[in-house]
């Protein structure tokens, strides 16, 4: 099996399109003959029918158009058509729509050669960029910690794209040209065989040199080609670790480093203009020097008597031809030069071995066979890149379905056990079995369905947290697409020209025998259990009770939503507790709303709307002014600021306590005490606007129960309840879309579920109340079937690219989750809740040991940890120092015995 | 149920009753109100406490657990503080507090108190002033008990 990649382009263009390559010749070739004659037309156009030569009387009449075989130079040419006999009007007509046929057959011939050309290279093109990420997906472990994300990625996309091009001309244009150019000097040979022996003298000095001096036009080409890559991978270090560069005051540093590299690049760049200019003189120079030859020794010979002046006429004119091909000849040389580098340099780069074979990979529907144990490690050790041990001398026997916890610091070895079982790493000596089987002879679909493995830093790619969770199902093409939905036979037959797999992006991957569950909707079931035994299922229930109702909802859940909005209402009341939730109430002031969100009773469309965003243009302010509430609220917010600008005042800039009072930006306080001594006394018509809106917007987000400045009286409560229909009534209609009041009977589609469902507030400071309005709604929603529908909501949460908008312990927790979802055989948890509390943690071992010590799914556990504290759920606990396990002690003997 | 009431309440506790008047209404902003229904626990006996309480109104009782069963000790009433070690020290709750009728309290919490005495060193010096006199009088209290006890034998 080849498993190096094909060093010679040529060879390799050859050898996946060597068919399409003859075709495009053949057709090349048969289009040379109607291209030739097209240009011999016009000629006979002029010189007849148009100049009279041959019409010298008005009867005669010429034979047009015969079709002969023969030598352009001699005489015994075969006639096959005579021609058509026409007079002078009737031979132009004849011999112009002769020309206009040509014209056209010419065009098709060339749409079709640069058709072919173009979808040849494309599909080459997609070969060779499937090739480099299959082969990125079978690199060994270590290749990826070795190279650069970006620059693999900048490679397959950008360094490849050439080629494309490259590849339909890679026979055709050569071979074209050499003819043209064969036939032109042939053509001065049999003129002049002493011109000819010039000419010939000066291309063989042009096609050497020239290449030569081009030589250094292209390791400037491949020092340009690598600097950028270079330069693509720092830029691609920058965003990612801009934290950390702008945390320790670095960032200066990285600009000297790219201006330096960008110096380099612009030195190379520079270099290589001037030497493309120099050479582009030599050869230009070279290319005229030969009719120099021509006019001066030609013109000798003639004026001597030894050349014949119409011959040295016809030799100039010919090599008019010359020069052209010539030019285009080298040019392509040189692009295959520069495209031959730019290839060896991507192969280069993907021509790593180990791979792993094909075969370990393969697309496998069938059932998997199961493991079986024990794991056995002999004697093995391993080593990290430089050569430190890791581990050294590791005898130890695991049954397949033991739960066993090993204790270590980082660095001690006890994560290295894992990382070899995972095949993270590989061992430097000794070997691995499961079973009869050597761990590394075991097939990917095997080890990556019947083995699980969690580390401490889960990958996530852009998407839901649905889709992360699915991620590890997605093992086959399970079951086909839908009606419709397939591979088309167009995208089948191409996807088939360029070697690529035909593997339906679009069918059912999702493996539901894995999940141990028949279908979909059993897997709704499965997903809320491995949530819960994660205990992330409360996480993704809030975020589902967070979303906007307006976010893909049918009829028929909002009727359900508003059914358990009722369902609230009365059970809540008829509680002890019915204070815990404030209802809205549309001629009641809600004290646990801001003042804004009571003055406006609804909900807007966008994500969040704070009264720190409304534009100090808006329309707004205007209602509010007509309404007349603008002075009342002036006059909160300037108390409400000017209370805690005296409380403050003199604090430092990060106090904490200042950080929980929402109120006024902490790091304005300044502007807030100017604008204070500014207004004191003015009296509020006077105020300037910027002023008077910045005291309205901080008015507008006071919440008495929170900020308990005692500063709402019921004159404001009550103008705040008048506004509500004013304002619906003032609503200019483009917002009016954007904006849903709060009605009893009605579904609020911007407004979230939570609030859609407890229509009101949880009432701060009333204790316990946020877990008994919970509890309550988690119930209502449990009776009504919805629960899982709030948790699906709650999965459609964009979790952002490598799921960063999930914090590191949620990150781990759905990594776990994932893992959990495909039911391993043996589960590998490699510090993978490192992040987590250690409350959290032991419930959630207590919850996988319980489920891996049933008899109905047995699995096996090793837990890798650096603490004990949890070591007593296990069956058994391995401790590693310095590389070497130190203990092993069965800790559940009457387990053991079993 | 304002800023400057709930400053008032502050200088009424023993551990406070040293701060300036300022620092305890920046305490008090950072302080919440909460409210609890009869039968609703303040703490749990062998909880981790991280905040602490003072009754405003409504009253509290302290039960402990005894090897003969669970035991009232106390009742709290208007002005008295639950837990006011817990936000000094880490320790678990020596006592489960049930409100014996509703009860509003003001809580304090652990966090915003330190963060408080690491912004103004001098409520640290105040508060450490009340607990140096607290130990003056336990130890005097000691002194007079082991006297007692001496006189008796």
């Amino acid at each position: 099996m080849s498993e190096r990649m094909e060093r010679n382009l040529f060879r390799y263009i050859w050898t996946h399109s060597r068919r399409q390559q003859v075709w495009i010749l053949l057709v090349v070739a048969l289009s040379m003959p109607t291209y030739f004659l097209a240009f011999d037309i016009p000629k006979r156009i002029v010189n007849g029918p148009i100049q009279g030569e041959g019409f010298e009387s008005p009867t005669a009449t010429q034979m047009v158009l015969p079709i002969e075989i023969g030598n352009p130079f001699g005489e015994g040419s075969i006639t096959i058509f005579e021609g058509f006999e026409l007079d002078r009007m009737g031979a132009l007509v004849a011999l112009s729509m002769a020309f206009l046929g040509y014209v056209i057959v010419n065009g098709l011939f060339k749409l079709y050669i640069n058709t072919y050309k173009g979808r040849l290279g494309e599909r080459m093109l997609r070969r060779l960029r499937y090739q480099l990420v299959d082969r990125v997906l079978r690199f060994p472990m270590a290749q990826y910690r070795r190279v650069r994300s970006s620059e693999i990625a900048t490679m397959i996309k950008d360094e490849v794209d050439p080629l494309g091009g490259f590849i339909g001309e890679a026979f055709a244009t050569p071979a074209f040209l050499v003819g043209q150019a064969g036939a032109a000097l042939l053509f001065i040979m049999l003129q002049s065989w002493m011109l000819g022996l010039v000419t010939l003298v000066i291309l063989v000095i042009q096609t050497g040199l020239i290449p030569k001096l081009r030589a250094r036009l292209r390791s400037l080409a491949l020092q340009r080609q690598l600097t950028a890559r270079d330069l693509s991978g720092r830029v691609s270090e920058i965003v990612d670790g801009a934290s950390d560069i702008r945390l320790n005051d670095i960032t200066n540093f990285q600009r000297s480093d790219i201006a330096d590299r960008l110096a380099r690049i612009f030195f190379i760049r520079f270099d290589f203009y001037q030497w493309k200019f120099m050479v582009k003189f030599i050869n230009n120079f070279l290319a005229q020097f030969t009719p120099f030859v021509f006019y001066l020794g030609g013109g000798i010979l003639a004026i001597r008597g030894n050349l014949d002046i119409g011959q040295l006429v016809a030799v100039i004119a010919a090599y008019k031809d010359l020069p052209g091909p010539i030019k285009e000849l080298i040019d392509w040389d040189y692009q295959r030069l520069d495209v031959q580098v730019k290839y060896l340099q991507v192969i280069n780069a993907f021509d790593v071995s180990p791979l792993a074979p094909p075969k370990a990979q393969e697309t496998w529907t069938e059932p998997v066979p199961s493991l079986r144990g024990p794991i056995v490690f002999r004697q093995v050790a391993a080593a990290d890149e430089s050569g430190k041990t890791l581990v050294s001398g590791l005898d130890l026997t695991i049954e397949l379905h033991e739960s066993v916890v090993a204790i270590g610091a980082a660095g001690e070895g006890a994560d290295v056990l894992g990382d070899l079982l995972a095949r993270l790493v590989l061992p430097s000596a000794g070997t691995i079995t499961i079973g009869s089987e050597p761990l590394a002879s075991l097939p990917e679909w095997q080890t990556g369905r019947r083995l699980g493995y969690v580390g401490p830093e889960p990958f996530f790619a852009h998407g839901t947290a649905r889709d992360a969770l699915l991620g590890g199902l997605r093992h086959a093409p399970f079951r086909p697409a839908p009606e419709g939905g397939g591979m088309s036979p167009l995208i089948l037959r191409e996807a088939l020209a360029s070697g690529n797999p035909t593997l339906d992006r679009r069918a059912d991957w999702i493996d539901y025998e894995a999940a141990g569950v028949e279908g979909a909707t059993e897997l709704a079931a499965k997903i809320t259990e491995v949530l819960r035994l994660a205990r992330l299922e409360e996480d993704f229930y809030a975020f589902g009770l967070r979303t906007k109702l307006a976010d893909a909802t049918d009829g028929k859940s909002e009727e359900m939503f508003l059914k358990a909005r009722r369902m609230f209402g009365e059970r809540l009341a008829g509680s002890d507790h019915a204070a815990d939730v404030e209802p809205f109430v549309e001629t009641a002031y809600n004290t646990h709303l801001t003042v804004f969100q009571n003055l406006l009773f609804g909900a807007v469309a966008s994500p969040e709307f704070l009264p720190a965003e409304i534009p100090s243009t808006s329309q707004f302010w205007q209602v509010i002014a007509e309404a007349g509430l603008d002075e009342k609220l002036y006059r909160l917010g300037r108390e409400a600021a000017s209370i805690v600008v005296d409380l403050f005042g003199e604090v430092s800039d990060n106090m904490q306590i200042l950080e929980r009072l929402d109120l006024i930006d902490t790091s304005r306080l300044d502007e807030y005490g100017a604008a204070l001594r500014r207004t004191e006394g003015v009296s509020p018509a006077d105020v300037p606007v910027a002023d008077r809106q910045r005291f309205m917007r901080v008015a507008l987000s006071y919440i008495e129960p929170r900020h308990r400045l005692d500063l709402l009286d019921d004159d404001l409560r009550n103008a705040a309840v008048a506004f509500r229909p004013f304002c619906r009534e003032r609503m200019p209609p483009h917002l009016a879309k954007e904006f849903s009041f709060h009605d009893p009977d009605q579904i609020n589609p911007f407004a979230s579920l939570q609030d859609n469902i407890l229509f009101g507030r949880i009432a701060e400071g009333r204790a316990g109340a946020i877990d008994r309005v919970s509890g309550l709604l988690r119930e209502i929603l449990e009776e009504l079937d919805l629960s899982y529908a709030v948790l699906e909501r709650g999965l459609t949460y964009e979790i952002g690219s490598g799921g960063r908008r999930l914090s590191l312990s949620q990150r781990q927790q759905l990594g776990l989750a994932r893992v959990l979802l495909r039911r391993p055989e043996f589960l590998i948890v490699n510090r993978g809740l490192n992040a987590l509390d250690n409350r959290t943690v032991e419930k959630i071992i207590q919850g996988i040991l319980a489920i891996a010590n049933s008899k109905a799914s047995p699995f096996g556990v090793l837990w890798i940890t650096s603490t004990e504290s949890n070591a007593s759920y296990f069956d058994r606990a391995l401790k590693f120092e310095r590389g070497s396990l130190v203990s092993d002690e069965i800790l559940a003997p009457e387990m053991a015995a079993q | 149920m304002s800023l400057e009431e709930d400053a008032t309440l502050l200088s009424k506790v023993d551990l406070f009753a040293n701060v300036a008047p300022r620092r305890l209404k920046l305490l008090a902003l950072a302080s919440s109100r909460v409210l609890f229904t009869p039968g609703e626990n303040l703490c749990v006996e062998g909880d981790e406490g991280n905040e602490a309480f003072i009754l405003i109104t409504g009253e509290a009782e302290v039960k402990i657990t005894t090897p003969s069963g669970v035991a009232t000790v106390a009742r709290l009433k208007r002005n008295d503080i639950v837990g006011e070690m817990a936000i000094l020290r880490d320790m678990p709750r020596t006592a489960t507090v049930t409100a014996a009728s509703d009860v509003t309290t003001l809580r304090i919490g652990k966090q915003d108190f330190l963060n408080l005495m690491r912004e103004f060193p001098e409520v640290a010096v105040a508060v450490m002033r009340s607990l140096a006199d607290r130990l003056a009088r336990t130890t005097n209290e000691l002194a007079n008990a082991q006297a007692a006890r001496r006189a008796g034998a």
